[in-house]
């Protein structure tokens, strides 16, 4: 018998770039207006993600609450076992752990080390260590991390099994995030090609691994910006997919069902002339392939798009909206669109 | 002068750090310090609560480690508390025990290098100077400076202290060492800082039997102690690599029970202050050079004793 697929659901995927409070506001809000989750990432050396989380789990009773994706580089992942099990408890069991080696960070920032360039042996590792703290279980002997018998979460947990989601990119990482994780986050400017594409490797993994793939849930960040006014909702959306496409993996690309002449060119211009020129040749077809941009209408029929790809969580990230207080976009996206994407 | 209160209760939760700083900056005390105990409750996460429910009272962790976080991990976590509570925010740093850095397979042959580094980073980013000068990168979120106390019981953490700290503290050190630990940090001070007389403020944190019901787990912060004091001190309290090992092995298990049995007495009287009389403390806090003074907290209807006792040792300091 088949597993039940995670329902599918809406959320808002943040940036933990703004003091505190602003992100506070933003979940509270998602929550308010019945959004099913809200992730906070940690891209770089910047606010503290489980502590911010740990504001937000305050602040709301209801929303589950996405820590992720957090690299095992940065800190031991007895140390995320530690504070997972720790927001767990203080948001009574809301928490979705996201894991990932974060390599285009590192390698970006210049931290990547011996242990980053076994990005696979380090994240298999560190859900072994992680489950098995939660769980109580004692040692964990591995290549990249191990934790000995002695150490122990020596407090009582909320849950005993906070689901891991693995921030996934290439085959080889989805195809073993089918094999051990609860989920996996795609990361930014995914397309339903790249969701379908993704969602195909996990399955291969699970299948090898003798699970059955409908247990392995599948969320992604999706550039959304609504508006009344399509127009500015799409232009909002330019210079951000200039930046992304000039970025992600070539798989981000290739899978998307976009001109590929479109892609380079924005790549190479953004290469040699900045992001300014870059974001001057995205076209709208473009737009199309990686983002959910436009009046309340189109954002509807391209989520469904990403939705039928076999997307059950999806993330409204970055852009949201055209205007700088993003309260009204994300009221547009709750009251307008979430119902019609899952009729 | 400064009284402090360092969170002492065993696995504390949300609601026992809510309550203990609520006590705590009720009581008087200047600040709180929760420990970084692995793998107790996060003590970022923590600390943010003890933000909420405070308003004056400085905050921080008592000790965290310069291991098993990456240093610029620890700075982003110094600037996340900040923006929830603004200057009050203090960081302590130390080597981390040995019995859960064992644990981690971590070794701190070189804590006092990498203690030191990273209260550099700390000055040096909220200074405005990037993450790492090579690549230029920087911290993403604004640091403002905060104050530094080291503590140790090694002569490489005291030195340390003595170079660089604002504050160091003497934390359960033996009676028998600590004018030798406070004259390491004094020798340290004068060796490492420009300005001539220019020394960390020296926050002794005495191990104090009070008779509370909070004697026995006094005595498991002298079994932890033993395993930390200096070796000479081990020495004279008879305790050879074996039994030592022993100790380590049963505090890491969580025998905590167990483990007091194997602390000699003379480890005892050595650590512990029995029945304190507040004026003769001071006296002894006055010649070690004590400018404040930190207590553990154990349960949370302790904090104002304890906070009222130091107030008495200070005397008119205080």
């Amino acid at each position: 018998m088949s597993a039940p697929a995670a329902p599918r659901r809406l959320g808002l995927a943040l940036s933990n770039e703004v003091p505190v409070s602003a992100t506070v506001a933003l979940a509270r809000q998602a929550e308010q207006l019945g959004l099913d989750e809200v992730w906070l990432p940690e891209s770089g050396h910047g606010r503290g993600v489980f502590t911010v989380a740990a504001q937000v789990a305050a602040a709301t009773s209801r929303i589950k609450i996405g820590v992720g994706i957090v690299n095992p580089f940065w800190r031991h992942p007895s140390v995320i076992a530690m504070e997972a099990a720790t927001l767990d408890e203080a948001s009574r069991g809301r928490v979705l752990l996201g894991v990932g080696a974060a390599l285009w960070t590192l390698r970006a920032l210049g931290e990547a080390d011996d242990r980053s360039e076994r990005p696979l042996t380090a994240m298999v590792e560190s859900i072994r260590i992680v489950r098995s703290m939660l769980r109580g279980e004692r040692g964990v002997d591995g290549q990249v991390f191990s934790v000995r018998a002695e150490a122990h979460l020596d407090f009582p947990r909320f849950r005993a099994a906070i689901p891991v989601y693995v921030g996934a990119v290439n085959g080889r990482m989805l195809r073993a995030s089918g094999a051990w994780a609860d989920g996996v986050q795609l990361g930014a400017i995914a397309s339903p090609g790249y969701v379908r594409w993704s969602r195909d490797q996990i399955a291969r993994g699970a299948r090898a691994a003798g699970r059955d793939p409908a247990e392995v849930d599948l969320v992604s960040n999706v550039l959304v910006s609504v508006d009344p006014d399509r127009r500015a909702a799409r232009d909002a959306v330019r210079s951000v997919l200039a930046y992304y496409i000039h970025r992600v993996e070539p798989v981000v690309l290739s899978t998307a069902g976009a001109d590929q002449r479109e892609v380079q060119r924005v790549r190479l211009t953004v290469i040699q002339d900045g992001l300014e020129a870059g974001a001057e040749l995205v076209t709208d077809g473009l737009i199309d392939a990686f983002a959910a941009a436009g009046d309340p209408d189109d954002v509807t029929t391209r989520l469904q798009e990403y939705a039928r790809a076999g997307l059950r969580g999806i993330l409204a990230w970055h852009v949201i909206g055209p205007q700088p207080d993003k309260a009204r976009a994300l009221e547009l996206l709750a009251r307008e669109v979430r119902a019609r994407v899952f009729a | 002068m400064p009284v402090g209160v360092i969170c002492h209760l065993h696995n504390a939760s949300f609601a026992d750090v809510r309550a203990l700083a609520e006590a705590a900056e009720s009581a008087g005390a200047d600040w709180l310090g929760l420990p970084d105990a692995f793998w107790w409750r996060d003590t970022w996460l923590l600390l943010a609560e003890a933000a909420r429910a405070t308003t004056h009272l400085e905050i921080g962790p008592m000790v965290t480690n310069p291991y098993l976080r990456h240093p610029f991990h620890t700075v982003a976590a110094v600037a996340t508390l900040q923006d929830l509570a603004g200057p009050r925010v203090i960081v302590g740093l130390g080597a981390g025990g040995s019995e859960v850095s064992g644990a981690a397979g971590v070794s701190r042959r070189d804590a006092p290098a990498r203690v030191r580094a990273l209260t550099t980073l700390l000055r040096d980013v909220a200074a405005g100077q990037p993450l790492d000068p090579a690549s230029g990168r920087t911290l993403e979120v604004p640091v403002q400076p905060t104050p530094v106390l080291i503590a140790g019981r090694g002569n490489g953490m005291l030195d340390v202290a003595g170079r660089c700290a604002d504050r160091a503290m003497l934390w359960a050190v033996p009676q028998s060492d600590l004018q030798r630990s406070a004259s390491v940090i004094a020798a340290g001070a004068v060796a490492g800082r420009e300005a001539p007389g220019q020394r960390p403020d020296l926050v002794w944190a005495p191990l104090v039997d009070h008779g509370y019901r909070s004697r026995a787990q006094v005595r498991t912060i002298a079994a932890y102690s033993v395993l930390n004091s200096h070796p000479a001190v081990q020495g004279r309290w008879g305790l050879d690599p074996a039994k030592l090992g022993r100790l380590r092995q049963l505090l890491v298990g969580g025998g905590a029970a167990a483990a007091q049995e194997l602390v000699p007495t003379a480890a005892l009287d050595d650590l512990i202050i029995q029945d304190p009389d507040p004026v003769q403390v001071g006296e002894f806090a006055a010649e070690l050079g004590a400018t404040s003074l930190a207590l553990p907290a154990f349960s949370i209807d302790e904090v104002a004793g304890r906070v009222a006792w130091a107030r008495e040792v200070l005397g008119p300091r205080g």
